[in-house]
């Protein structure tokens, strides 16, 4: 169903990793992003994948929600692969085929394409299991404290995270009311599936115009909530929940940089086996 | 055409940790001709309930069975033939031009340039082949069935009339599809007492001129007692009792039990008969006067 679509739902379990710190895990997904990249061979890769696992272990969520943020991006990972394994170029690669469409192919490129590979997935595994285990406004949390530097550059951050904050508030909302106008049309006989590109499109004008009314209507009834509750943009807003760094961040932090340089350890010093 | 409904199972993430029943074991069957109420308070499993009646929420458990349609579990097969696509295709349509639902809100679904096109979308949906001419008396038709004045109406745009107008034009867009089953979802949420009244006596006016059967969701007794001719409650998505308003009502214990009130006209009922004046009612406001006003009388 439509709510399947939304990237990386909250999975709500309690485990340490949930109760981190929402700026830490955002801290921590960056420099995971950078151990992802770093990596350069089987070994880098082998320290990624067991951090991997054991924080997915750690979070109680079940390999299968993880595994579903592939879904979305499983098109690029085929594509990647496919172009590096045909134009990888390096010097002294051994061609492996040569033969009709399967030109080109040697042992270098088909490493590099799996590691290419291996990286998006990564990736993709990490961050999902950053929304999967911190909510929404949690996250909004983190990522305003992570942008507090920019208010010296006069950048209003409080109100770029209320907006992101009511935006993600309303997915849901959105959400339940696309699929009961989904419905009522189809009630009145609308079809989405059958039809070429352009007839689909148009089939979704009587879902969109209606989605979008109540959207703005919406959009106006908060204003006006917001307004009753005497909401101002430019006084100082204080926090109902704070941010704290405890021991659980500590240890994910010391982890994670131990991890980090686990992986540059691989890269320098140990000789690829493969 | 009798809705004939067995053992409807339905579970809300259903093969997930989050799983949740909508329905259990719900069997029921609603006759042709009855203006037909479901009744339960929010989250009892009507709303679920009533969306299994023209396919919008395929069937997990069961069977229904509406005149020549049947509706039952079938698995998603990934390789069907187009052919059998297209013949599936068309039987849901045809189920979904005969079964008529009015969603809660319905003018919330309104989004065409002009009334008069809003009101022909069902037309133009369930039967592509009729002609212009046809689809503007077809169109008319239920613009008028609605009891508004279609040349004053039908060039405005849906999202300029009023609120009570917006209504009752939706649901001329799903009465445009000469439906046979009419279903509506709290149609009177949000309307006034005087637009409330009026839309009570369109409905009456659907049903004897119209629409053979039509259903309510409601969770307004007294609305209940007043116009339905026979009822269900729902409990957390089990059927508790059919019957009619008389039935259903006279058992104040199970009204309560299921999270809603009895109508005025029962709660006075029983009210009474605790001071020794025992009325025979069917609790709809007229009976209860005239009921009222003889057993006055006959101790004077």
């Amino acid at each position: 169903m439509l709510k399947d679509a939304v990237f990386g739902q909250y999975y709500p379990v309690k485990s340490p990793v949930h109760r981190m710190d929402s700026f830490t895990k955002i801290v921590l997904l960056i420099i995971y992003i950078v151990m992802v990249f770093v990596a350069k061979n089987f070994w880098g890769f082998l320290a990624v994948g067991v951090f991997l696992l054991v924080t997915i272990l750690a979070s109680k969520v079940p390999f299968k929600s993880v595994a579903r943020s592939i879904k979305a991006v499983y098109f690029i990972i085929a594509f990647t692969f496919i172009i590096n394994i045909f134009f990888h170029k390096e010097e002294g690669a051994k061609v492996l085929w040569d033969v009709w469409l399967l030109r080109n192919i040697t042992d270098k490129s088909l490493i590099y394409a799996v590691f290419m590979a291996l990286r998006f997935t990564l990736l993709m595994f990490g961050s999902s299991l950053l929304t999967l285990t911190s909510s929404p406004v949690e996250l909004t949390n983190g990522i305003e404290v992570l942008l507090k530097p920019l208010t010296i550059f006069k950048i209003p951050v409080h109100i770029l995270a209320l907006m992101m904050s009511i935006a993600l508030r309303f997915i849901p909302t959105l959400m339940e009311e696309t699929e009961r106008i989904i419905n009522a049309q189809k009630a009145r006989g609308a079809d989405f599936e059958s039809g070429n590109i352009f007839k689909r499109a148009k089939a979704l004008l009587p879902v969109l115009i209606p989605l979008l009314t109540s959207a703005l209507r919406r959009a106006e009834e908060l204003g006006d909530a917001m307004d009753a509750r005497c909401f101002s943009s430019t006084t100082k807003r204080t926090k109902f929940k704070k941010l704290t760094f405890s021991w659980r961040d500590l240890i994910g932090l010391l982890f994670t940089l131990a991890t980090l340089s686990a992986v540059i350890l691989c890269n320098n010093f140990l000789v690829a086996i493969i | 055409m009798d809705i004939i409904c067995n053992n409807i199972d339905y579970q809300y993430n259903k093969g997930t940790k989050f799983a949740t029943y909508a329905l259990k074991k719900v069997s029921l069957t609603i006759k042709e001709g009855e203006f037909f109420g479901i009744i339960g308070h929010t989250g009892s499993g009507k709303s679920t309930f009533i969306q299994h009646l023209n396919a919008l929420i395929p069937i997990q458990s069961g069977q229904i069975t509406i005149g020549d349609y049947n509706l039952f579990f079938e698995p998603t097969k990934k390789r069907e033939s187009k052919k059998q696509k297209k013949r599936m295709k068309s039987k849901l349509k045809d189920l979904r031009r005969t079964v008529g639902m009015v969603f809660q809100y319905p003018e919330y679904q309104l989004f065409a340039d002009t009334v008069k096109e809003d009101v022909s979308f069902a037309i133009k949906n369930f039967m592509p082949e009729t002609s212009e001419a046809e689809v503007e008396i077809l169109t008319k038709n239920a613009i008028e069935m609605v009891g508004l004045n279609y040349f004053e109406i039908k060039d405005k745009s849906p999202f300029e009339i009023s609120g009570g107008q917006k209504r009752r034009v939706a649901i001329a867009g799903v009465l445009a599809a000469r439906p046979q089953i009419l279903v509506l979802d709290e149609p009177c949420a949000g309307l006034d007492p005087k637009g409330k009244n009026e839309l009570w006596q369109l409905l009456h006016r659907l049903h004897r001129d119209v629409i053979k059967t039509i259903i309510i969701v409601s969770h307004d007794m007294n609305d209940v007692a007043n116009h339905c001719t026979s009822s269900a409650i729902f409990d957390h998505g089990v059927l508790k009792k059919v019957g009619t308003p008389k039935q259903l009502f006279s058992d104040q214990a199970l009204i309560t039990e299921c999270g809603l009130e009895v109508p005025v006209t029962a709660y006075l009922t029983n009210e009474l008969s605790k001071n020794g004046i025992v009325l025979d009612t069917d609790f709809t406001t007229d009976d209860f006067c005239v009921k009222l006003a003889n057993a006055i009388k006959n101790q004077k």
